[in-house]
């Protein structure tokens, strides 16, 4: 975790620029705190951002630990969530627990294959990861809006959004987290999702198949040499990457909100380059980073209601100042090494 | 008379490497200056401190009296030093001239139009004798003329202090004339040229002075005319140049491991024709050639031939058992240089170290310590990033990774360079240990020394055919020397 | 530094304590946000000026994202809000859910229907200010056909459309009626270079008049209109003065009376829960007629559009109401 000084100097520099706006920022920043985790309302919500964006973070983090850029997290993300929602609106009748799960694997399965076309094309055509990502996103974007609106759309509700799930895919009573933070949108997903990064750090540390996607990433053409396919690698790593994006769909869909919401994230996917970067792609510190950025994210959003001169995109500015600082110092790393070896 | 250039005291280390140590010698004013010594004795390091692509960590460099602290190649140039690096820096899709102007960004010469600048070009290349034809574009032409046009670039400057890094490494003995005479004009003229190499006969043909560099030191430096191959070749080795081996064992003709049969491919700008190429059990066979020459494709064809195009392949090889390989560049193809030294051991070999879904890590770190034991790897810390060990210690332990797998064929490629002295012979002996026990050994390498103290046989590619073989009492430098620039 | 610091914090203390009595509000725009120049702006400047008149303290904050919405309505119910007011068709389950959990705080909302005791629901006829405009367009087309561009597509905005295109027929039966939306989503208030093109696709194929229902993104279609020199029709404030003289009124929603007056009732203690209709009868809906816009409307077309009203109040004329045509 020796990227959370970037993560403290660019909250430093944002609090000094809320002097300019006529705040005091030690007022603002206990503001931050206050409203962050205040309360176990306040706790709550801290943690319901703080699940997507672990899944987010080690799904961009496999990618690059392949030695690809999944920019793509947000429309994998995307495919998911409409998937389970569409798994739990149009099959109604399955028994509660088999329902669930049902719904999630579907959505590991949609967000995985959106994550494999990327992969694939990558691979095999040699496309950039980059640029394929960022288009797959749109088109999640316009065939999750198409499929709610016009084949599931919610018919008590003027928002876009699709229609509820039946009950029996929803944690609901069985969820022990989300009694313990009433009313919001926290739930038991979150535990699942640092299973799932202690799972990932096995993955990619104790086992043959972590080890050869490292390599890759590290080195491609020293692993092809080793007899490692590199294309096989990349499209398991962006298939891998699409459906840990995927699981957003336990926390948003099964967990709290029961259906698809069209702008329901306040991207996540995105954030989660962020989250990554913050932790240097350690799945284990990913935990303590989209914890800190779920934080942030609700601390800044109540700046507006507490505060008389901040508003919201003053709150946004102070975000997008902490993704500065977490990158400049990658970079500034980066930097160190490369005049180190000449 | 104060000298052109003077190394005072000059020390570079990288993480625990020492590449240079208190080196200290002068460079009269007006001199060819061989700088010699064998791979990775710090040469090329000190040059680079001279051209500011690498800040000492103490000492200090003179240039014709005045001392000067080059931050990057900038100041050098405007100090009027120029370096040709064994790699060109040459934008390829564009012409000579092009190259040659790119240069001159921000020097006085910039603000005149083109046509007087290829003006001024022509005139320098007339008057040293570097023909080059300057609207040609780079990737059209060959070797030896792209060398000029990295001379020109520096000359076309003004600079008075020319250093070259290894110039002939990759041109024919031909060209190899053209430039010596070419810079004996340069010498005429008043410039001052620092020539580094390896290649003692050249040092004894062309240099005034010499310095010779053995492990990072400076141990000698002293007129041309008050040497010898064989002082300069003791100089460079520490010791007495290596007795011709015994052989213990020898070739077991019945038993073919590698069978290459009219092997032809073509990857665009290296083609291979027709090779047909035998390896027995407890042999050693030599390519010989100057690089460029095919070398690359045979190794791809051995290594990687699904990744050639079905179409530019023909012919066969069968390889009679396991394979394993020292790759020509070993940080590119061989290693995660990023990664500690355990996990560059265990890539390639996952299986061995695997049980069930898991690693067995405890059982593969101390396999790795025995093995950085048994090979001396310095430091012995099987945590370290690979990238921090000095070139002898990484491959060392790329010899060690491959020769450990007991593999029945060994294609060794570039076993040994940019390695340090006492590592060349500690791989050396590993190739002979596995030839012993039965293993056959491909030896591509542009080492001609390497060649003929491990080979037991000797083909020079040329133009990607084979054009000569010599058996192990047949060569010697002359002969391959010939053949390797075609004439034979 | 430290001075100006401790001054602020004074003043702080000093106004919180001044105001200890005073009803708090709390307002919750769109994602729109209180500068689209329409709808949220309206509300906005309602509850301003109810700070202003009525001495009431007031807070508003815009919401950021979809799930921001019930936690802002919550955290002012948290604090002991008087009256909190929710901006907008998006707010409805927050406002049903929020409210339910805090019963003794009074909740409004705008554009949404919300059954409970302390909630009450500002709904305005939107269909019949929309035949009014409707109506105008058709007689201020040259070329017989009128456009309608509405933000997102969903059945409030539809209710404009269906009303629009009547009152246009109302006046002449042959008029050509095209209609497009900016989108599907939430972003489709806020893309005005995508409703820019719709307009200018609608002026290609004829269109003259083009009312444009769809918050921040009508100021694409302003653009468009004013480059190739039509008109448009703007909506919900009082759009005239934006680009005088190719506005050629606005079919206004008085989202500002409504929440003026909400506040000053809930000030004096008369808040009733239940919903409230604006309509054409109480000048809930209206088109506008102001300095900006006097040339483009002629007596004439004055004097038919004012019978046209008088006779939709008294139920002469039965304005399609796109909620009941299901």
């Amino acid at each position: 975790m020796k990227r959370i000084f970037g993560f403290l100097l660019g909250l430093t520099l944002a609090l000094l620029l809320t002097l300019f706006a006529g705040e005091n920022p030690w007022n603002v920043f206990t503001i931050l705190v206050r409203s962050a985790f205040g309360s176990m309302y306040d706790l709550g919500l801290t943690l319901s951002y703080t699940t997507p964006l672990i899944f987010c973070g080690l799904s961009v983090a496999i990618g690059f630990h392949a030695g690809l850029f999944n920019i793509g997290a947000e429309g994998q993300m995307t495919m998911a969530v409409v998937t389970a929602a569409a798994v739990g609106v149009l099959l109604p009748d399955v028994p509660f627990p088999l329902a669930p799960v049902l719904a999630v694997l579907a959505a590991l399965i949609a967000g995985g294959l959106w994550g494999w076309i990327a992969g694939w094309l990558r691979a095999v055509r040699g496309s950039h990861e980059v640029i394929i990502t960022i288009m797959m996103n749109f088109i999640a974007a316009g065939l999750a809006g198409w499929f709610a609106l016009k084949i599931i759309p919610n018919p008590d509700s003027q928002n876009p959004e699709t229609a509820l799930v039946s009950p029996n895919y929803m944690f609901k009573d069985y969820d022990l987290v989300a009694r313990l933070f009433p009313d919001t949108p926290a739930n038991a997903s979150l535990v699942f999702a640092i299973v799932i990064a202690v799972l990932m750090w096995i993955f990619l540390w104790k086992t043959a198949w972590g080890f050869k996607l490292r390599a890759v990433g590290s080195n491609p053409e020293a692993a092809h040499r080793a007899g490692i396919s590199e294309k096989k690698v990349q499209i398991a790593a962006m298939t891998l990457a699409g459906a840990l994006a995927g699981f957003v769909a336990l926390s948003e869909v099964v967990g709290s909100a029961g259906q698809y919401r069209i702008g329901f994230s306040p991207d996540y996917g995105f954030i989660g380059i962020a989250v990554a970067l913050m932790a240097s792609n350690n799945p284990l510190g990913i935990i303590v980073s989209a914890f800190l950025m779920g934080a942030l994210h609700k601390g800044a959003s109540d700046l507006d209601l507490e505060t008389s001169t901040i508003t919201r995109d003053f709150s946004r500015i102070i975000q997008a100042l902490v993704i500065l600082g977490v990158v400049a110092q990658g970079y500034w790393e980066w930097f160190k090494q490369k005049r180190r070896k000449g | 008379m104060t000298a052109a250039v003077q190394f005072k005291g000059i020390s570079k280390y990288f993480g625990e490497v020492r590449a240079n140590s208190d080196i200290s010698f002068s460079v009269a004013k007006g001199s060819i200056h061989a700088i010699v010594g064998e791979n990775g004795a710090g040469k090329s390091t000190a040059m680079k401190i001279l051209f500011g692509m690498y800040r000492p960590n103490s000492g200090e460099i003179l240039i014709h009296g005045q001392s000067v602290d080059f931050a990057s190649p900038i100041d050098a140039m405007a100090a009027k030093v120029g370096m040709v690096h064994q790699h060109f820096m040459l934008a390829e899709p564009y012409t000579a001239l092009d190259n040659i102007l790119l240069q001159q960004k921000g020097s006085a010469f910039a603000l005149l139009p083109r046509k007087e600048q290829a003006q001024r070009i022509n005139d320098i290349a007339t008057r040293y004798g570097f023909h080059v034809d300057l609207n040609a574009k780079v990737e059209n032409l060959s070797v030896g003329e792209q060398q000029r046009i990295e001379i020109l670039k520096i000359l076309s400057q003004d600079s008075d202090i020319l250093i070259l890094d290894e110039p002939t490494a990759v041109l024919t003995p031909q060209e190899v004339q053209d430039l010596f005479s070419n810079l004996r004009k340069l010498k005429a003229e008043g410039k001052t040229i620092l020539i580094i190499t390896h290649k003692l006969k050249e040092v004894m043909a062309l240099s005034d002075a010499v310095t010779v560099f053995r492990s990072g030191r400076m141990v000698e430096s002293k007129k041309t005319t008050d040497t010898s191959v064989e002082d300069l070749a003791a100089l460079m080795v520490g010791r007495g140049l290596q007795i011709p081996e015994e052989r213990l064992s020898s070739i077991d003709i019945s038993k073919t491991l590698l069978n290459i049969e009219n092997l032809s491919a073509d990857l665009g700008t290296h083609k291979l024709r027709n090779i047909n190429l035998k390896i027995h059990a407890r042999e050693v066979v030599g390519v010989a050639g100057v690089e460029g020459n095919g070398q690359d494709v045979l190794i791809r064809c051995l290594l990687d031939s699904k990744s050639l195009n079905k179409g530019s392949l023909s012919g066969s090889i069968q390889c009679h058992g396991s394979l394993q390989a020292f790759p020509e560049d070993r940080l590119r193809f061989g290693v995660l240089p990023s990664r500690p030294v355990y996990e560059n051991f265990l890539l390639g070999q996952e299986h061995r170290f695997t049980k069930g879904l898991f690693l067995k890590t405890r059982e593969l770190i101390a396999r790795t310590q025995e093995i950085m034991k048994a090979y001396d790897i310095r430091p012995h810390n099987e945590r370290m990033a690979f990238g921090k060990l000095s070139g002898g210690n990484q491959q060392k332990l790329v010899v060690a990774r491959a020769l450990t797998q007991k593999p029945d064929v060994i294609l060794a490629a570039q076993p040994t360079r940019g390695v340090d002295i006492g590592a060349i012979e500690f791989i050396h002996n590993e190739i002979r240990k596995s030839r012993d026990d039965g293993a056959g050994v491909l030896l591509i390498s542009s080492e001609l020394d390497e060649l003929m103290a491990l080979s037991d046989r000797i083909v020079v590619l040329y133009k990607g055919q084979i054009v000569a073989e010599f058996t192990r009492s047949e060569f010697n430098e002359t002969s391959l020397g010939k053949a390797m620039g075609g004439g034979h | 530094m430290v001075k100006s610091i401790l001054t602020t914090l004074l003043i702080l203390s000093c106004s919180t304590l001044s105001h200890a009595n005073t009803l708090k509000v709390g307002l919750v725009l769109d994602k729109g946000g209180k500068d689209d120049k329409s709808f949220n702006s309206a509300a906005y400047l309602g509850a301003k000026k109810a700070e202003q008149d009525l001495k009431i303290d007031l807070k508003y904050v815009e919401a950021t994202d979809t799930n921001a919405i019930e936690n802002l309505h919550r955290a002012f119910a948290r604090k002991n809000f008087d009256l909190v007011i929710g901006i907008g068709f998006a707010q409805q389950d927050a406002v049903k859910k929020v409210a339910a959990q805090f019963p003794k705080v009074k909740f409004a909302v705008v554009d949404s229907d919300v059954k409970a005791p302390n909630v009450r629901s500002l709904l305005f006829e939107e269909h019949e200010g929309s035949f009014l405009v409707g109506a105008l367009a058709a007689m201020a087309s040259k070329t017989n056909s009128v456009g309608f561009v509405g933000g997102m597509d969903i059945p409030l905005i539809r209710r404009f459309s269906m009303g629009y295109a009547a009152g246009a027929k109302y006046v002449n039966p042959k008029i050509n009626f095209t209609e497009n939306y900016v989108g599907v989503t939430g972003e489709a208030w806020n893309n005005p270079a995508k409703a820019k093109e719709l307009a200018l696709a609608q002026i290609a194929k004829g269109s003259d008049v083009i009312f444009v229902a769809a918050g921040a993104s009508n100021s694409g279609v302003f653009d468009a209109v004013e480059e190739k020199k039509k008109f448009a029709i703007g909506v919900d404030s009082n759009q005239n003065w934006i680009k005088p003289g190719v506005i050629l009124t606005s079919m206004m929603k008085a989202v500002d009376i409504a929440v003026y007056d909400t506040i000053k009732e809930t000030q004096a203690g008369k808040f009733t829960s239940g919903t409230v209709l604006y309509g054409l009868k109480n000048d809930g809906v209206n088109y506008t007629l102001d300095k900006y816009n006097e040339k483009l409307i002629t007596p004439d077309m004055k004097k038919k559009v004012e019978e046209i009203k008088k006779k939709i109040i008294a139920g002469q004329i039965q304005v399609p109401d796109y909620y009941k045509k299901k």
